[in-house]
């Protein structure tokens, strides 16, 4: 059998798949050791970040190839809206962020700078390079979650609670999904339009690693 | 002052010719030939794959996620519970699954399906919420008009296709709908009005195409 296209891809963005492993905030929540205002600054952007996901899948329903796709994607987007988004604001609120300050929140340069090239992607690339762009989220934070699980488990239950949704098998049949997808409709595709499909994933790839940076350096606006 | 208000009065006549259309009383009355049903779900089947690209559209165009959610959950209940429905109904019908049967659409159909999706992909929020209050507007009227005329055609499946439309999820989707379409910044209602008057002729013309309506049917004589 050949290779999965979704492996060759992991191939072309393992450095940066290494370099988001040893993040420093990816092992401060592993040991426990992150300082929580860097963490509450992820939960507040990340917040920010999956009303835009939700658009982007979205999207990706409304221009998804068969029915199982549009049907799948239009659940995920669902899913993200009402369940998600719910359990971010109580998980806010444990750090003591009210709902209407998740509210207020606005994105910080990285996370305006990935979701408007997520949900450019979407709306005017070809459905298997928007499906590249998407999978680096799914995927990445299934690894993260995993690799952080197996490696120990620290002590704020807080953090033990973010390894767990992670590293849970629904998570893992989710990215798995989302693999198979992108296996699926990238089949067949001329050098051209994989070169595309490989630049989208490997750009998301960069920009989940900048996400952890986003969170751990504070990052606002400068000016 | 009501945006959708004026609308729908300034297109009264068409609005109730749509609602209290002959192949509506017919459904009501369980007088409409079973033949007429099956030729309808049919291309009904293939306008849902149209209508659901253009909620996803709308979600992924809300201005916020207060307006996306019950967009995302009305796209669930049309790929979800709708399309278990359609299954359901070709299954008694004699007819193959609707992934099988792949009918061509009619011109009717086809014309229907461009017009609401074009509205999706180029339109602004508000003319997809426009668009949709027409499509979910007047099924919810004509259903909640049946169901409140106590007509309960013997026929289970009139009556499913009845009561899945007289939900009150419906109506309430369709509140929101309006409660958007008013919301919309000033100097939109030209367009607005444009795609509400498209919405309904495309309407009346998707039912004359299995029950012709008196007024074609006189015009028709007359020709």
């Amino acid at each position: 059998m050949a290779e999965r296209l979704t492996e060759r891809l992991r191939a072309a963005a393992s450095a940066v798949w290494d370099a988001q492993a040893e993040h420093p905030f990816i092992r401060g929540i592993g040991d426990g050791s992150l300082d929580v205002e860097r963490f509450k600054h992820w939960v507040r952007q990340d917040y920010l970040f999956l009303t835009d996901y939700a658009r982007m899948l979205s999207l990706a329903s409304a221009r998804a190839p068969d029915l199982e796709a549009m049907t799948r994607l239009a659940e995920l987007a669902h899913a993200t809206l009402a369940t998600e988004m719910s359990l971010h604001r109580a998980y806010a609120e444990e750090f003591g962020i009210s709902a209407e300050e998740l509210e207020r929140e606005r994105p910080a340069p990285t996370c305006r700078a990935y979701t408007d090239f997520l949900v450019r992607t979407a709306a005017t690339g070809s459905f298997p390079e928007l499906v590249g762009a998407l999978l680096p989220c799914m995927w990445g934070f299934s690894e993260v979650g995993l690799a952080l699980k197996r490696g120990g488990q620290p002590a704020d239950g807080r953090y033990r609670a973010w390894i767990d949704m992670y590293a849970s098998s629904e998570f893992a049949a989710l990215a798995e999904w989302c693999r198979e997808l992108l296996d699926r409709v990238g089949a067949g595709l001329p050098p051209s339009e994989l070169r595309a499909v490989e630049d989208a994933f490997v750009t998301s790839c960069r920009y989940e690693y900048l996400f952890w940076e986003m969170a751990w350096k504070l990052e606002t606006w400068p000016v | 002052m009501s945006i959708v208000h004026d609308l729908t009065e300034a297109h009264r006549e068409e609005w109730e010719r749509v609602v209290l259309h002959p192949f509506v009383l017919e459904l009501g009355a369980g007088t409409l030939p079973r033949r007429t049903f099956a030729a309808y779900m049919a291309q009904d089947y293939l306008f849902v794959d149209a209508l659901a690209r253009t909620v996803a559209y709308g979600i992924a165009k809300a201005p916020s996620a207060a307006e996306a959610r019950p967009l995302a959950a009305f796209l669930q209940t049309l790929l979800g519970a709708e399309d278990d429905l359609f299954g359901r109904v070709f299954d008694e019908l004699g007819m193959p699954p609707p992934a099988e049967a792949r009918p061509d659409p009619l011109p009717v159909t086809a014309r229907f399906g461009r017009f609401v999706e074009g509205v999706g992909r180029r339109g602004t929020f508000e003319e997809i919420a426009t668009a949709l209050y027409v499509t979910e507007g007047t099924y919810a009227d004509w259903a909640s008009r049946l169901v409140a005329a106590s007509a309960r055609p013997d026929d289970a499946l009139y009556r499913s296709w009845i009561d899945i439309h007289a939900d009150p999820a419906l109506a309430e989707l369709v509140a929101h709908l309006g409660g958007w379409i008013d919301a919309a910044p000033p100097g939109r209602e030209p367009a607005m009005a444009s795609v509400f008057r498209r919405a309904l002729r495309h309407e009346a013309a998707f039912w004359n195409a299995f029950v012709p309506s008196r007024a074609k049917m006189r015009r028709d004589h007359r020709g």
